[in-house]
């Protein structure tokens, strides 16, 4: 079927271009084409653009009329007057009134209406005003010269008038066709992503040539799909993908009136920025049947080159934004990798060390440094135990792989239970613990709050110095149970306060110190989130020092508390 | 003699928790500190006889200290880490390390490497003058020669001179760009395929076995280390 549409292109297009009457070139209508002749150039302006391009324009008579009607009117109208004056004034001087006849068609009507006023005035004039009056014949020979010159300079007169007139109209016509583009520009700016630019694109090309369009850019694979059209959710039937492939392929106008397949009444135009085909636009022209104007065709090109840098610009946008990301998750990636590395490291380095040390040295020891080397294996391989758990608990959060009950959970229970936990492995552990007499009972899970409690004490300890009393305090606050955790350390400064919940953040520089998994916090939050509460920091927590973690959880139904 | 006198560099308290005992029981005299500052001013103060340090470190960067240290001391530094990369540790050799030790590591290794940066101290006889005698080989440096078991072995001036560089080194392990700036000269620091052919044809000659070798020894990413024992 298409190749029957391709012969039937080709002899269309020779017979197009064999006829001379056309006066025009090879039959391409993207090309600049003239279809009009010269002296009505000034009508080159189409409905469509008119329609899009100006107030009023709707309204406006077909060229055609104003180019016979402004002769016809003016010329009778100055034979009109004439005819009232003729008796004061004399016949010759009433040739003066027709070249302004002249001059106004010229004006209004362009260049064949001033041809024809001129011919008009010269027939009114000889049958009207000179001798014999009445009759198309003329008496003195003198006359005859003027009624040569009178054409002469109705011609002259008429054509630099029309000129005139012709040239404003074509600056008219650029303000407005830069003014369009400059528009074109302003949206296509203004729209934010590539999707808002493609609808840009599309609708308002459609609506400047007022026709429908269709955008399609290449996908992943290069496969052209539709990214925009105007009216919006115009589809493409299958064939018409065939255009659009070569269109992008050898990066040429395919389609309506042009070499492959000139019968088709789409039109399918490639983006080109540079070698690269960023996209394919369709015009629908088959309601329109004619081709573009010159004018429309030089905007259509513009506005494609626009299109073209939006489109480079917000691919490059989205890009480096894309560059950006990856580059923030592999940032995320390797600070991981180092603080895992590191946190299974030390304690690691230190059981080798106090085992080899034990094994080599250990007959040159008094038996206090031994036992203090055996203990310090056991708490390492007691941290690298808590380390693993801790991973755990946070690859169960992550992978959300973690079952949460919701039961009354008795706080002074469970805090005390985890105070009894951070005491086994530092007993010099100091805490002062308080409960409001109101305390209600939390809903949630009892383990969980338990390992919290403890992440929290273990913290604290940590940051607050080993011999700073650790402060918990629970109350009712506004229907819910609040559980405070507060330490005497330094403190946190403000802009750290939400970060410190992040994964493996840890404020301090170097490797030891404050030497602990990272995930305590962010285990935390992990927890009580699925719990339904809240938890958060405060710093200074009193006196401008310390640090106070906050939790919040619903209090249980009285009925169940 | 009195015994030597260590300086323990690390802020983890594990760390420092068996290294002092162990330290102390073979011999040594131990001093620790836990941040560079520390470390600056114990080895100004104190001048120990070598000084173990960590890299990673509260106050600032352990790299920092030897710098700082090379500008007035050359103490030699054992750089203790756990980090794993390998510009990290090359950097603080270039930077006039001595050598490095990765965490975690036995005792006994960590004794060896003190013991052979000890035995290297400054104030040792003219180099040029040396001679050394390892596995059967003999090089005698005032001649430049080099034979085993009696047989002249012929080597290039490079490789005379690299094997030169190894052996005075020996136990420790130098960068390559430090191989590089000795041999080549300092426009070719990063030239380290030279350095790779040149050991290749030294190995092929002074090894027992080249595809195995027990003198020159490879440090990946880092440098060589030449084994006389």
């Amino acid at each position: 079927m298409r190749e029957r549409a391709l012969i039937a292109g080709a002899a269309v297009e020779r017979r197009s271009s064999g006829a001379p009457a056309s006066g025009a070139g090879p039959v391409n209508i993207w090309d600049s084409m003239t279809q009009l002749s010269d002296l009505d150039s000034v009508t080159t302006e189409s409905p469509a653009i008119a329609r899009s391009a100006g107030a009023g324009a709707d309204t406006r008579l077909p060229q055609w009329i104003i180019v016979l009607v402004a002769p016809l009117l003016s010329v009778g109208a100055i034979t009109a007057l004439g005819y009232a004056v003729s008796d004061v004034i004399a016949g010759k001087s009433i040739a003066m009134f027709y070249l302004a006849a002249v001059v106004v068609s010229a004006l209004v009507g362009g260049r064949l209406s001033a041809v024809l006023a001129a011919s008009f005035s010269f027939l009114a004039y000889n049958f009207f005003f000179i001798e014999p009056r009445w009759t198309f014949t003329v008496a003195h020979p003198d006359e005859v010269v003027v009624l040569l010159m009178f054409v002469g300079v109705a011609l002259v007169a008429g054509s630099l008038a029309a000129r005139l007139s012709e040239h404003a109209a074509t600056t008219r016509q650029q303000a407005r066709a830069t003014q369009a583009l400059f528009e074109f520009s302003r949206k296509l700016s203004g729209a934010l992503g590539l999707d808002a630019i493609y609808t840009t694109i599309s609708s308002h090309i459609g609506a400047t040539l007022g026709l429908p369009t269709v955008l399609l850019v290449p996908d992943e694979e290069g496969e052209l799909v539709v990214a925009a059209s105007a009216p919006p959710g115009r589809q493409l039937v299958r064939d018409m993908f065939v255009l659009a492939r070569i269109a992008c392929e050898r990066r040429v106008r395919t389609g309506f009136q042009t070499e492959t397949e000139p019968e088709a009444a789409h039109a399918f135009l490639p983006i080109l920025s540079g070698r690269r085909v960023l996209g394919v636009l369709e015009i629908d022209l088959s309601e329109r049947a004619r081709p573009l104007s010159d004018e429309q065709d030089l905007a259509l090109v513009s506005m494609l080159e626009q299109a073209a840098i939006a489109i480079d610009r917000a691919r490059w946008a989205k890009e480096s934004a894309r560059a950006a990301v990856s580059q923030e998750s592999e940032r995320l990636q390797s600070a991981l990798l180092s603080s895992l590395s590191h946190d299974f490291r030390t304690p690691l380095a230190s059981i080798t060390g106090a085992a080899t040390t034990l094994r080599q040295l250990g007959d040159k020891m008094d038996p206090p440094t031994r036992d203090d080397l055996l203990q310090s294996i056991e708490q390492d391989a007691g941290q690298l135990n808590r380390f693993v758990a801790n991973l755990f608990d946070m690859t169960r959060i992550e992978s959300g792989g973690i079952r949460i009950r919701r039961e009354a959970v008795d706080i002074p229970e469970v805090v005390e239970r985890a105070i009894a936990r951070v005491r086994a492995i530092y007993p010099d552990f100091a805490s002062s613990v308080s409960f409001a007499p109101d305390l209600p009972s939390a809903q949630g899970d009892a383990i969980l709050l338990e390992q919290v409690m403890f992440n929290l004490l273990e913290n604290a300890r940590k940051y607050g110095g080993a011999d700073r009393p650790v402060a918990v305090f629970a109350r009712r606050d506004a229907g819910q149970m609040m559980l405070a955790v507060t330490d005497q350390g330094k403190g946190i400064p403000a802009e750290d306060l939400e970060r410190i919940f992040e994964k493996f953040y840890r404020r301090a520089k170097g490797d030891g110190r404050a030497a602990g998994t990272r995930l305590g916090l962010s285990i935390a939050r992990g927890f009580i989130t699925a719990m339904g509460g809240s938890i958060s920091a405060e710093s200074p927590a009193a006196r401008k020092r310390g640090t106070r973690f906050l939790i919040r959880l619903p209090a249980a139904q009285s009925g169940v508390a | 003699m009195s015994s030597p006198r260590i300086l323990v560099v690390d802020d983890e308290p594990q760390i420092q928790r068996f290294l002092r005992p162990a330290l102390i029981a073979s011999d040594f005299e131990v001093l620790t500190a836990t941040s560079a500052a520390e470390a600056r001013r114990l080895i100004a103060t104190r001048s120990p006889d070598l000084v173990v340090l960590d890299l990673g470190l509260p106050d600032r960067d352990g790299k920092t200290v030897i710098a700082d240290v090379r500008a007035f001391s050359q103490v030699p530094i054992i750089v203790l880490s756990a980090r794993d990369q390998e510009s990290e540790k090359v950097e603080a050799l270039d930077l006039g390390a001595d050598d490095y030790i990765e965490k975690p590591f036995g005792i006994a290794e960590l004794l060896a490497r003190i013991r052979t940066a000890l035995r290297r101290r400054p104030g040792g006889a003219d180099a040029r003058t040396e001679n050394f005698e390892f596995s059967g080989i003999k090089i005698d440096a005032a001649a430049r020669t080099i034979s085993r078991d009696g047989v002249q072995i012929h080597l290039t001036p490079k490789e005379y001179d690299l094997l030169l560089q190894l052996v005075r080194n020996a136990g420790r392990v130098i960068t390559h760009r430090q191989l590089l700036t000795a041999i080549w000269g300092p426009a070719h620091t990063e030239d380290v395929q030279y350095l790779r052919v040149a050991v290749a044809q030294l190995r092929a000659k002074i090894e027992r076995d080249p595809s195995r070798p027990r003198l020159i020894l490879n440090e990946p990413a880092v440098g060589y280390r030449f084994v006389s024992e």
